[in-house]
């Protein structure tokens, strides 16, 4: 495209192309055909530009970059990539493996992607907090003992004596 | 002897500190604990390298106090004051201060109990087959610790006291009425053919007697083979945790009772057993068949004001099975029980709840 204009030893794209008319023209022999000729050759040089620009526009959306208002590139999520973390948690709270719901449920990449995808579906809520609530029950430390209450904590786990049917 | 140390919060800051030391005696475990609070600070307490400073705390002759009760008591001693009181064949004889005392402490119980609880079935349990101590005897292999013995029937322990009068003796929930004491001379008179066999009773009023001489020291349990006596609150006037035994396993426990006084006790089919012609006996006699009880009870345990109280109040419900000897628990307001059932079930009593949680 810009290529085409800054062409070598100093002509201009038009030069050319009045240089590929005239030769037509003098196999065909007469000047309407030319002008006639020259509005078909800009259409398909119109309809040209038109497609390379939207292959380009393909190819760098392919590449993942895009540039914002100001003019910085930032890094898209690959479709690929968003499909599968969902896929595995769709997985992982079906099955519910407490052990490996852990790095499933809040991955730092995980929810990086929900924030820069708005259109990404979100795991259920319902579904999100059944998962966690369970795991705190498994995973929760005995709740602290007052200090007040270490006499009785301490001494029910073992009796001073034990009464039975004579030993 | 060692030393235990529960991590408490009193309002001096220190600890309180328990101390027990466990014996043998009366064919049974033994453990007495002397309580103390150590108000020192804790670099103090690890600059003297323990515990407080007990002092003389009467734990070390403890073992010596039992060893003279049992010298009185025993049944299976030839030369104790028991065993002389028994041969003496209805002649008046004067005894000790100590058996005199538990004499005293068993006619309490019989009348109390209104008989069910008497010392008088000594010929009855050795019909029985329970003639000899279980001390010493080879553990059964298939219970671990319950001896077992295919017992021939009694032959008179090989001696003389087993006259053909005590054998011919028939059991009566009222022979202890005919027993004479005098306690201006400190005599005992024994009818012709009445034998006594102290048993419980010896034991809870010996947890009773050690708890009262080491409560000079400061508060103290004392625990004669499942009979336990506390002389009182712990020094920061918490109470002490005491664990009921699971008679269905020998490491499992119940409930922790939480006593400040009085003394628990328990009675049961459990462990005391043996083969008598190829049939299970217990040494629980229900002195109104002369043979060992058939209740649906196979542990009773009873909190009271005493251990030697516990002890008669356990015999006495477990006698009388699971209803009747409820019912009888609940007719006495110091009295407080958890009986556990022939299949496992737990029946407590109204007042149990007083003594659970610490």
């Amino acid at each position: 495209m810009t290529m085409a204009v800054a062409s070598t030893n100093g002509r201009t794209t038009m030069d050319r192309q009045e240089r590929q008319s005239s030769s037509t023209v003098g196999r065909s022999g007469g000047r309407p055909k030319a002008r006639g000729q020259g509005v078909r050759g800009v259409k398909m040089l119109i309809s040209s530009l038109a497609l390379m620009i939207t292959l380009a526009g393909w190819a760098r959306l392919a590449t993942g970059k895009h540039t914002l208002a100001g003019g910085a590139v930032v890094q898209a999520t690959p479709w690929a990539v968003v499909a599968s973390v969902r896929v595995n948690q769709t997985i992982s709270y079906r099955v519910q493996p407490l052990p490996t719901l852990v790095p499933l449920i809040t991955p730092p990449h995980a929810s990086a992607h929900r924030a820069s995808r708005p259109n990404a579906v979100p795991a259920s809520p319902a579904v999100g907090a059944a998962a966690l609530t369970t795991l705190r029950m498994v995973s929760a430390p005995p709740p602290p003992q007052p200090q007040a209450q270490s006499q009785s904590q301490s001494q029910s786990q073992g009796s001073v004596a034990v009464t039975r049917s004579s030993r | 002897m060692e030393t235990t140390t529960i991590a408490r919060s009193t309002a001096t800051g220190g600890v309180v500190e328990l101390r027990h030391i466990d014996f043998r005696a009366m064919d049974s475990d033994m453990r007495a604990v002397r309580a103390v609070e150590d108000r020192a600070l804790p670099e103090e307490r690890d600059a003297r390298c323990g515990g407080p400073a007990f002092g003389d705390d009467g734990l070390a002759q403890a073992r010596g106090w039992f060893a003279e009760w049992e010298a009185h008591l025993s049944r299976f001693r030839d030369d104790s004051e028991l065993a002389h009181l028994n041969a003496a064949d209805g002649r008046r004889t004067a005894v000790s201060a100590i058996l005199w005392d538990v004499v005293q402490a068993a006619l309490q119980a019989a009348r109390w109990t209104d008989g069910l609880v008497t010392p008088t079935l000594l010929s009855a349990v050795e019909r029985a087959g329970y003639d000899r101590s279980f001390e010493g005897l080879v553990p059964d292999g298939r219970t671990g610790n319950r001896p077992s013995l295919d017992v021939p029937p009694p032959v008179g322990r090989a001696d003389a006291r087993v006259s053909e009068a005590a054998a011919a003796t028939p059991v009566t929930r009222d022979a202890w009425r005919a027993i004479r004491t005098d306690p201006l001379g400190r005599t005992v008179t024994l009818p012709a053919g009445v034998r006594l066999d102290l048993g419980g009773i010896a034991k809870g009023w010996a947890a009773d007697a050690a708890a009262r001489r080491l409560a000079a020291h400061g508060p103290a349990l004392v625990d004669a083979g499942g009979d336990i006596a506390v002389s009182g609150p712990l020094p920061d006037g918490g109470r002490w945790p005491i664990a009921v035994g699971d008679p269905r396993a020998p490491d499992a426990q119940l409930a922790v009772l939480w006593l400040a006084g009085g003394g628990v006790a328990t009675s049961g089919t459990d462990f005391h057993r043996w083969q008598q012609d190829g049939q299970w006996r217990h040494h629980i006699i229900d002195p109104r068949t002369g043979v060992p009880a058939v209740t649906d009870v196979i542990s009773a345990t009873v909190i009271g004001r005493s251990a030697v109280e516990a002890e008669a109040a356990a015999k006495a419900a477990l006698i009388q099975g699971s209803r009747a000897g409820m019912a009888w628990i609940e007719r006495h307001p110091a009295l407080a029980a958890l009986m556990v059932g022939q299949h496992g079930e737990v029946h407590n009593s109204r007042r149990l709840e007083r003594f659970l949680g610490g």
